[in-house]
Formats: structure tokens, C-alpha cells, sequence
């Protein structure tokens, strides 16, 4: 029998859940599985699962600088973006309203009613966060699209010089209002980011309350009808839909080019959700890396996924492919065995790659029927691969938001996605933090 | 191709012929301009700087 | 650091990251030259090193200054080389470490003389890895020179003093540019006043390769909001302010009174035959002779093999192998096309031979895709698992 020793595999620092102080933390391994570590003076001791599973977090963190002693003391409190934070913005996150037209168990902005925000006021924002021929802005709520005006915010927001647009939404309107959707796209909504969870309904009702799987098939159509490409943002819930990822992969592949990739968010605890996570309600990185290959039968597995660079690597991972009209399903991402691609990016690579992948091709495209089984494959004919590349691109990536339990400051300062507020930029994770957990 | 462009080595006029390259593992081919004596494979600045420039860019991921 | 690593296990392409390489190769290698004056050797008190670029910039520069050196102090040699910077910022610490080494071992040979530097990026480099040797620049030697006549000017304009960003904290190389300036009655104005924090002109680091945009915006961000003529007293700031479109003066012009304000960024492709130059001047040799094929181009193409970090010896490798073999191209109007494959990428080049071992060159180009003989093995076409 092989003796498991629990074993301190790196120093950072994180908060208590309950009152948010900052902590010194460990990252501890037990047994395959790796926790982050944390002791409160007042609250206690706090152990919440960050890796589980074989795949090896050291190779995936490779040349990652640790921590160090140059942090703020105050981390997360003094954001806006203090001294010590070590990436420029990527994207910017603004809400434009509270109000929302579902009332999911889980969410992580607490949507539901209120008043909405003065379009005088969105415009004064946007107009402040904007760097005009840079700015990758994502429109979010709530649900965006209660908003009448929408298509307004979006035409101002790409006047001020805003170069990618991406509203977050469910789907709900984008599916029953077709005019509303031409009218986003005549704006220039560049794509949209949409909530789904899963290829069956009672994964929509556990998560959503009610079925909504046809909605967001008519939604897809009716972006596709206007040339708007969207991405599929499940989130991911234990013993929800963690054995659909691999259908939510087909699907989208299936849906080639009006889909331009699937975006997995494991579940984070904060905001609004139905009760205080135990280590079995967590989904981490590792796993869905390997469900990925598991379920897609190694279509999208370790071998063509890349930790995230510009973020800090537990943040997530990107990947690209080319979905070819034949079946040929062409892997871009090939990092070397370890898991490592390359250094450091920039904000704005980061940008930029995302954008143009996520942006829907205005060329030609030929209609093929869908190819009935995708598998690996190969480019092969030059010409055809430069056609079909610039329009059947195909990314699978994910992000794991941090919650009270799992803030790890190492990871927060790294932050390349911020929400912009009343003048100041903060890490999406720190401002929406919610303390108040369980002793 | 409007411009007329001979092997100088064996004088004879180009034949499209099967071209194979290799790029960051990828491997993928292009019927082009090539002796049929020598085997010498003509790459236009228009190729080169137009769809081999944006493959490479498209192969090159980031 | 990630970029060591990365080139380490090949992540990074050669290409172009291997020009700068070559271009400190060539520093060392062809372009290197050793003057001693026969009646000083054993009793050098000062040898001039002007670094890889001042000669690339202009030939003329290294010999018109070793030869005020001289007139300072005769017992001054001068050694035509290269500090290793270039191998430094690539992340190749071996060779770096090795240039170094060398550096060192050829000033111990020569009896510890002085070493007079024209470049901050080599004083950086040499001050830290070789703490011995306690280099000075050239300005504070001809500062310091009260003898020295030196050029007075009337009537020239105000100009805006840009420190290189290598010259963080060396008030006495300022110091000793200030002075240079208010002997020869030019009137100046410190750009940054705290030396602490010298902004980047952009060409540090060698990034114009990798990322062209970034370099160009550091020199764009440099001279926006100054109207004043710059002077400079690095030899790569003024070549890329000049490029970026400022009026740009060395130090060196102003005491040589070789180049006024309007000379444009010499050609990058062409830096490698303007060491050769260099070299061939201070040996007092006909400046033919060292360049062996002889290119003619026109601007636009020089400008072309830049913008595609070709050098002019590259094609001049073409059009050897091309013409060795007789494997190239040919079309009606007589223009030859041959192509050069080289790591990590392969060059192209359109010229026509006009006799005597000259060529006129009329476009270049490149591919990274390598061309490959064949399919590839069965099997491996369309992978699966």
C-alpha cells in the first residue's frame, strides 16, 4: 500500500471565507488530490479542493512566479487596480443592468430586480473605461437583454472605439426577438457569450428552473442568421452535467460556424448560491481536463490544451482547433509534453486571439452539410485549409473563478478580466467576492 | 501566371507539380510552378507574402 | 525567465531572433580590427572601443573619433568588436558569458590600457560582468580635454538633450555630454531630468524582430511630445529617432562635424557593410575591396529586406549558391528568382547580374513554411489516436 503523505506543494496567501482577512495558505497535496490551505485565528481552518486527479499540476504551472513578498498586504480590498497587480486589462466586464428574466440557483452577479441604470450613465462609463481602438468590452448584468436600448449601448460603445463587443447573456431574448437581434448586430455586437449548460433539459431545470434547450437553439439560429458568432458558457456542477461535456462539445461542433467554441466555467461559490460548498460540490481544472478527453474521446484533450498565460495558469485554458467541413478536426494548440506552451502573454495578444476567434467570418463560407463525426485530423491541401481556417474555427477553453474559499492572491494579481465600477477596474473575482461562509 | 518564368539550370518551361511544406508539425501541400527536369519549386513573392504568410499565421495559433 | 527557456527547448523560431546573432558574429568575426599604434605597444594608456553599432551607423564614425582620441592621448589603440549584448538579450547566456571572457582576456593582453567606451549598453554589460575593468566613456575623456579644439557652432537650435535609457544614474557621462555641448556653444535642453527613470527609445532588447508594433511605439511614445531636435549620445537612440521621423544629431557628429540633422536611419540590411567600411578606413584600405559580391538596390528594397530582417549578406549567400549551382529562375525580361533555405525560414530574391561580380537586387522575400520533398510517411497524414 502506497503511504500517503501530505505534502506542501507551494506558499501563497488567500482570505477567510468568513470575515475576509487576508491569510498566509498552502497549496497541499493529499493523496492525487491538492487542496489550498488556510488558517483563521478566529474562524479556524478551512480546506477546499484546487486539483483533483493525476494530471500534473506542476508541469501545468510551469514557469509561473511564485508569490514572493511583494504583495499588498490589503489584496483584495484595495483594488482599482493597486500598485502591485501584475496584468494590463484584457477584457472589461460592465453591467448595464440588475435586473434579470430567469432566477437561476446560481449567480454569480445575485440578478434579479431593480431598478435600471440611466443609459446617460452606461454611456459616461463606457466613454471613461474605453481606450479607443483597444477595448475588448463585455456587456453583462444581470441580463442584458431586458434592455430595451441595448442595441443603442452597443452602437455608442463601438463609436467610442471599442474593438470587440461581447454581450453575456442567456438567450432568452436573442431566441424570441428576432428584429432585436438584427438590431444588435446592425449596432456591431461583435459575438455573444451564452449561457448553456448542457444537451438536455433537466440539466436547465436543475440549474435554471425551467427547460431551455430549444431556446437556445433558436437563439444560435437567429446569431447566425445575422452573422454574430456565439460562444456556449456552461457552467459546470458536479452530478448536473459534468457527463454532458462531451455532447456540449458535439453540439457545438455540430453548430460550426454559427458556434465559435465552448467556454466551461467549473462552478464558483460566490454571489447568489443554494448552499455552502463541501469539497464533492467542486469541479476543478483537472478534472475537466480530463472529462474532456474522456468524454470527446481525446478529440480536445491534454495534448492540444494550453494552460492560460496570460492569467495565471489555475485560471484556466485555451485551445483552437479547425472544425473542416470533411470531419477533420485540426488541433492549432500543440504545447510540449509538459503542458507548457509558451511564455507570458500580453493583454493584448490575449485580446486580439480571443477577439478574432470568437468573431464570426464575414467571407463566403460554403454550405456543407455538417460532417457526421468529427475526428482528429490533419490540414492538407493549402488552399483549402486557409479558406476554412479564416471561417470554422473552433476554440474549447475554460475559466475557474475563484470564490472566498479558493482566493488565491497569487492568482488574483494576475487578473486580466476586469469589471469596471464607479471609475475603478477590479479583478472579476475580487469585486464579486462574498464573504459570510460557514465556520 | 502572366509573367513567363523558365529553369534557368535546364531551360525547360514549369509544370504545376504536388508541393509538400511542413509547419509547426503540420504538413500540407500546394500544387505549384516546378521544373520538370530538375525538380526546382518556383514560390511567388505574391504566394509567399499573400496565402503561405496567413496559413503560417493561422498554424501558429496565438 | 520564460523567453531563456523558451528558446532553450526550441520554442522559439531562429528566425529573427538569429539576425541579431549573426549581426554581433559579424562585429566579431569580418569586421573585427585591432589598431595599435607600433610605437605605444606595451605602454597603451587608452583603447578605444566604440561598440558594434557606431560603425554600422556611419563607417566614417570609429576612425574620426579614435583619431581625436589621439590627438589626447597618442598612446590610445582601438579594437573594432562587439560586448555580446545582442547574445545577453536573446538569452544565450553561454556565448555572452564567452564574448565577455574574451573581452577581458584581450585587455589584460594588451597591459590593462583604459577602456573607452562610445556605448552606455556596453559600459552596463561590462560594468557588471566584468567589474575589473572600470571602462569610461568617451565623452568624459574629450570633456575632460581642455586642450581640445573642438568646433564651435552659431546659430544652431535649441536641442532636446535624450539620454539613453543605458545611462540610468550615470550623471557623469551627462555631466560630461552637457559639458561638450557648452564648449561648442550648442544650446540644449534636458529632455527627462530624472535619471532614475530614462524612458526606452525602443531598440533595447532587439524586440523590432519579434514585435516590430512595440518598438515603433516606444519611439513613437519618445518623440511625440517634443518639438526640439534631438541629440543623442547613443548611436541606436538617434538612428531610431531619425527613423521615426525626428531630427536626430549624436554627440559625435556635433564634435566631428561629420552629419547634420538630416540624415536618415541607415538601412539595417546594410549595417553589416558599414562595419566592413569601418574597418577598411581605419586600416587605411580601399574601401572596395572588403565587400566582395557587390549589391545595388534602391531604397525601396533596402527598405524591403528591413522590414524582413534580410541582411545584405544573406543575399549575397543567394546569389552565390544560386549562381555556384545554377539552380534558379529566369523570366523574359532577363530577371533572375533563386531562393536561399535557411533555419526556420527560406529567403527569395528577384535580381539581375550586371557584370564584375555585381548584381542588382530587385525585390526579397521569405516563407517560414518549409518546403519538404515529400508527403508525409503513411499514416501520419490524417492522424488519429
Amino acid at each position: 500500500m502506497k503511504e500517503t503523505k501530505d505534502i506542501i506543494i507551494g506558499h501563497t496567501r488567500s482570505i477567510c471565507p468568513v470575515c475576509g482577512r487576508q491569510l498566509p495558505a498552502q497549496r497541499v497535496r493529499h493523496g492525487e488530490d491538492i487542496f489550498l490551505e488556510k488558517s483563521c485565528p478566529e474562524h479556524g481552518d478551512f480546506s477546499t479542493v484546487i486539483w483533483r486527479g493525476r494530471l500534473s499540476i506542476s508541469s501545468w504551472m510551469c514557469g509561473n512566479e511564485p508569490l514572493g513578498d511583494d504583495y499588498n498586504p490589503n489584496c483584495p480590498y484595495d483594488c482599482g487596480l493597486c500598485q502591485h497587480h501584475l496584468t494590463d486589462t484584457c477584457c472589461v466586464l460592465y453591467e448595464v443592468t440588475r435586473r434579470c428574466n430567469l432566477h437561476c440557483s446560481f449567480c454569480f452577479a445575485e440578478g434579479g430586480a431593480g431598478d435600471d441604470i440611466p443609459l446617460a450613465k452606461i454611456k459616461e462609463d463606457i466613454l471613461a473605461l474605453t481606450r479607443p481602438g483597444k477595448t475588448f468590452l463585455q456587456l453583462s448584468g444581470g441580463e442584458p437583454t431586458v434592455r430595451d436600448d441595448l442595441p443603442e449601448i452597443v452602437a455608442y460603445a463601438k463609436n467610442v472605439g471599442c474593438k470587440y463587443l461581447q454581450l453575456n447573456s442567456n438567450g432568452i431574448r436573442l431566441a424570441e426577438d428576432e428584429a432585436y437581434v438584427a438590431a444588435l448586430a446592425e449596432a456591431g455586437l461583435s459575438f455573444v457569450f451564452m449561457q448553456f449548460d448542457g444537451t438536455r433539459d433537466d440539466i436547465y431545470r436543475k440549474l435554471r428552473g425551467k427547460p431551455l434547450l430549444e431556446l437556445k437553439k433558436q437563439a444560435i439560429a437567429n446569431c447566425a442568421k445575422y452573422r454574430i458568432g456565439v460562444t456556449l458558457v456552461p457552467t459546470l456542477v458536479p452530478r448536473v452535467n459534468t457527463d454532458d461535456i462531451g455532447n456540449i462539445v458535439r453540439f457545438g461542433i455540430s453548430q460550426v460556424p454559427a458556434v465559435r467554441g465552448v467556454h466551461f466555467q467549473p462552478i464558483s461559490y460566490f454571489g447568489r448560491y443554494p448552499a455552502p460548498p463541501a469539497n464533492e460540490d467542486r469541479y476543478t481544472l483537472a478534472e475537466l481536463v480530463a472529462d474532456l478527453g474522456r468524454q470527446t474521446n481525446g478529440l480536445v484533450n491534454i495534448t492540444n490544451i494550453a494552460p492560460s498565460h496570460c492569467d495565471h495558469p489555475l485560471c484556466g485554458f485555451h485551445s483552437s482547433f479547425i472544425a473542416m467541413e470533411d470531419g477533420r478536426f485540426i488541433a492549432l494548440t500543440k504545447p510540449d509534453s509538459e503542458g507548457c506552451c509558451c511564455g507570458v502573454t500580453t493583454a493584448e495578444q490575449n485580446r486580439e486571439y480571443i477577439g478574432r476567434r470568437w468573431t464570426r467570418s464575414q467571407e463566403e463560407e460554403v454550405t456543407a452539410a455538417p460532417a457526421a463525426q468529427y475526428v482528429a485530423g490533419e490540414p492538407d491541401d493549402l488552399d483549402d485549409f486557409l479558406r476554412q481556417a479564416k471561417t470554422r474555427s473552433f476554440t474549447v477553453t475554460a475559466m475557474a473563478f475563484q470564490d472566498a474559499y479558493n482566493l488565491d492572491i497569487e492568482r488574483i494579481r494576475r487578473c486580466s478580466l476586469h469589471v469596471y465600477e464607479d471609475g475603478k477596474f477590479m479583478p472579476f473575482c475580487a469585486r464579486y467576492l462574498t464573504l459570510g461562509g460557514t465556520e | 501566371m502572366e509573367r513567363k518564368i523558365i529553369c534557368a539550370l535546364c531551360g525547360k518551361s514549369l509544370e504545376m507539380t504536388e508541393t509538400f511544406f511542413d509547419y509547426y508539425g503540420h504538413h500540407l501541400h500546394k500544387d505549384l510552378p516546378c521544373c520538370p527536369s530538375c525538380g526546382q519549386v518556383y514560390v511567388s513573392k505574391e504566394l509567399a507574402e499573400g496565402k503561405m504568410r496567413n496559413t503560417e499565421a493561422e498554424l501558429e495559433d496565438k | 525567465m520564460g523567453w531563456k527557456r523558451m528558446f532553450s527547448r526550441k520554442k522559439l523560431p531562429p528566425f529573427p531572433h538569429d539576425f541579431w546573432l549573426e549581426e554581433m558574429e559579424q562585429a566579431r568575426g569580418d569586421a573585427e580590427a585591432l589598431i595599435v599604434p607600433q610605437q605605444y605597444e606595451g605602454k597603451l594608456k587608452y583603447l578605444f572601443f566604440p561598440g558594434c553599432q557606431l560603425g554600422a551607423s556611419d563607417p566614417r564614425y570609429p576612425q574620426a573619433v579614435y583619431q581625436l582620441l589621439c590627438q589626447v592621448e597618442p598612446a590610445t589603440a582601438m579594437w573594432l568588436s562587439c560586448c555580446g549584448a545582442p547574445s545577453y538579450w536573446v538569452g544565450e547566456i553561454e556565448q555572452y558569458r564567452a564574448v565577455q571572457n574574451a573581452l577581458h582576456q584581450q585587455w589584460e593582453q594588451l597591459g590593462k590600457p583604459t577602456l573607452v567606451l562610445a556605448c552606455m549598453s556596453c559600459k552596463k554589460i561590462i560594468d557588471y560582468v566584468l567589474p575589473d575593468v572600470q571602462p569610461v566613456t568617451v565623452y568624459e575623456i574629450l570633456a575632460a580635454a581642455d586642450d581640445l579644439s573642438l568646433p564651435i557652432y552659431e546659430g544652431m537650435p535649441e536641442l532636446a538633450l535624450a539620454d539613453p535609457c543605458m545611462a540610468r544614474d550615470e550623471t557623469a557621462v551627462r555631466k560630461a555630454v552637457c559639458t561638450l555641448l557648452e564648449r561648442m556653444r550648442v544650446p540644449y535642453h534636458i529632455l527627462h531630468e530624472d535619471m532614475h527613470t530614462l524612458p526606452c527609445c525602443g531598440f533595447g532588447g532587439n524586440i523590432e524582430g519579434p514585435n516590430l508594433a512595440a518598438a515603433q511605439a516606444a519611439a513613437k511614445a519618445h518623440i511625440s511630445s517634443e518639438p526640439r531636435p534631438y541629440l543623442a549620445y547613443c548611436v541606436n537612440c538617434r538612428d531610431v529617432f531619425a527613423g521615426a521621423g525626428k531630427e536626430s544629431l549624436h554627440i559625435l557628429d556635433l564634435v566631428t562635424g561629420l552629419n547634420g540633422l538630416e540624415r536618415p536611419t541607415p538601412h539595417l540590411s546594410l549595417r553589416r557593410d558599414n562595419r566592413r567600411l569601418a574597418k577598411a578606413l581605419a586600416l587605411g584600405k580601399e574601401k572596395e575591396e572588403c565587400l566582395g559580391i557587390k549589391l545595388v538596390m534602391d531604397d525601396e528594397v533596402a527598405q524591403m529586406m528591413d522590414d524582413s530582417l534580410i541582411s545584405a549578406d544573406h543575399v549575397r549567400r543567394l546569389i552565390a549558391r544560386a549562381e555556384q549551382s545554377g539552380m534558379k529562375f529566369i523570366d523574359e525580361a532577363g530577371i533572375n528568382i533563386a531562393h536561399l533555405p535557411l533555419c526556420g525560414v527560406t529567403i527569395w530574391a528577384e535580381y539581375r547580374p550586371l557584370g564584375e561580380r555585381t548584381y542588382q537586387l530587385l525585390s526579397v522575400y521569405f516563407h517560414r513554411m518549409e518546403r519538404v520533398e515529400g508527403p508525409p510517411a503513411d499514416g501520419e497524414r490524417v492522424s488519429g489516436e
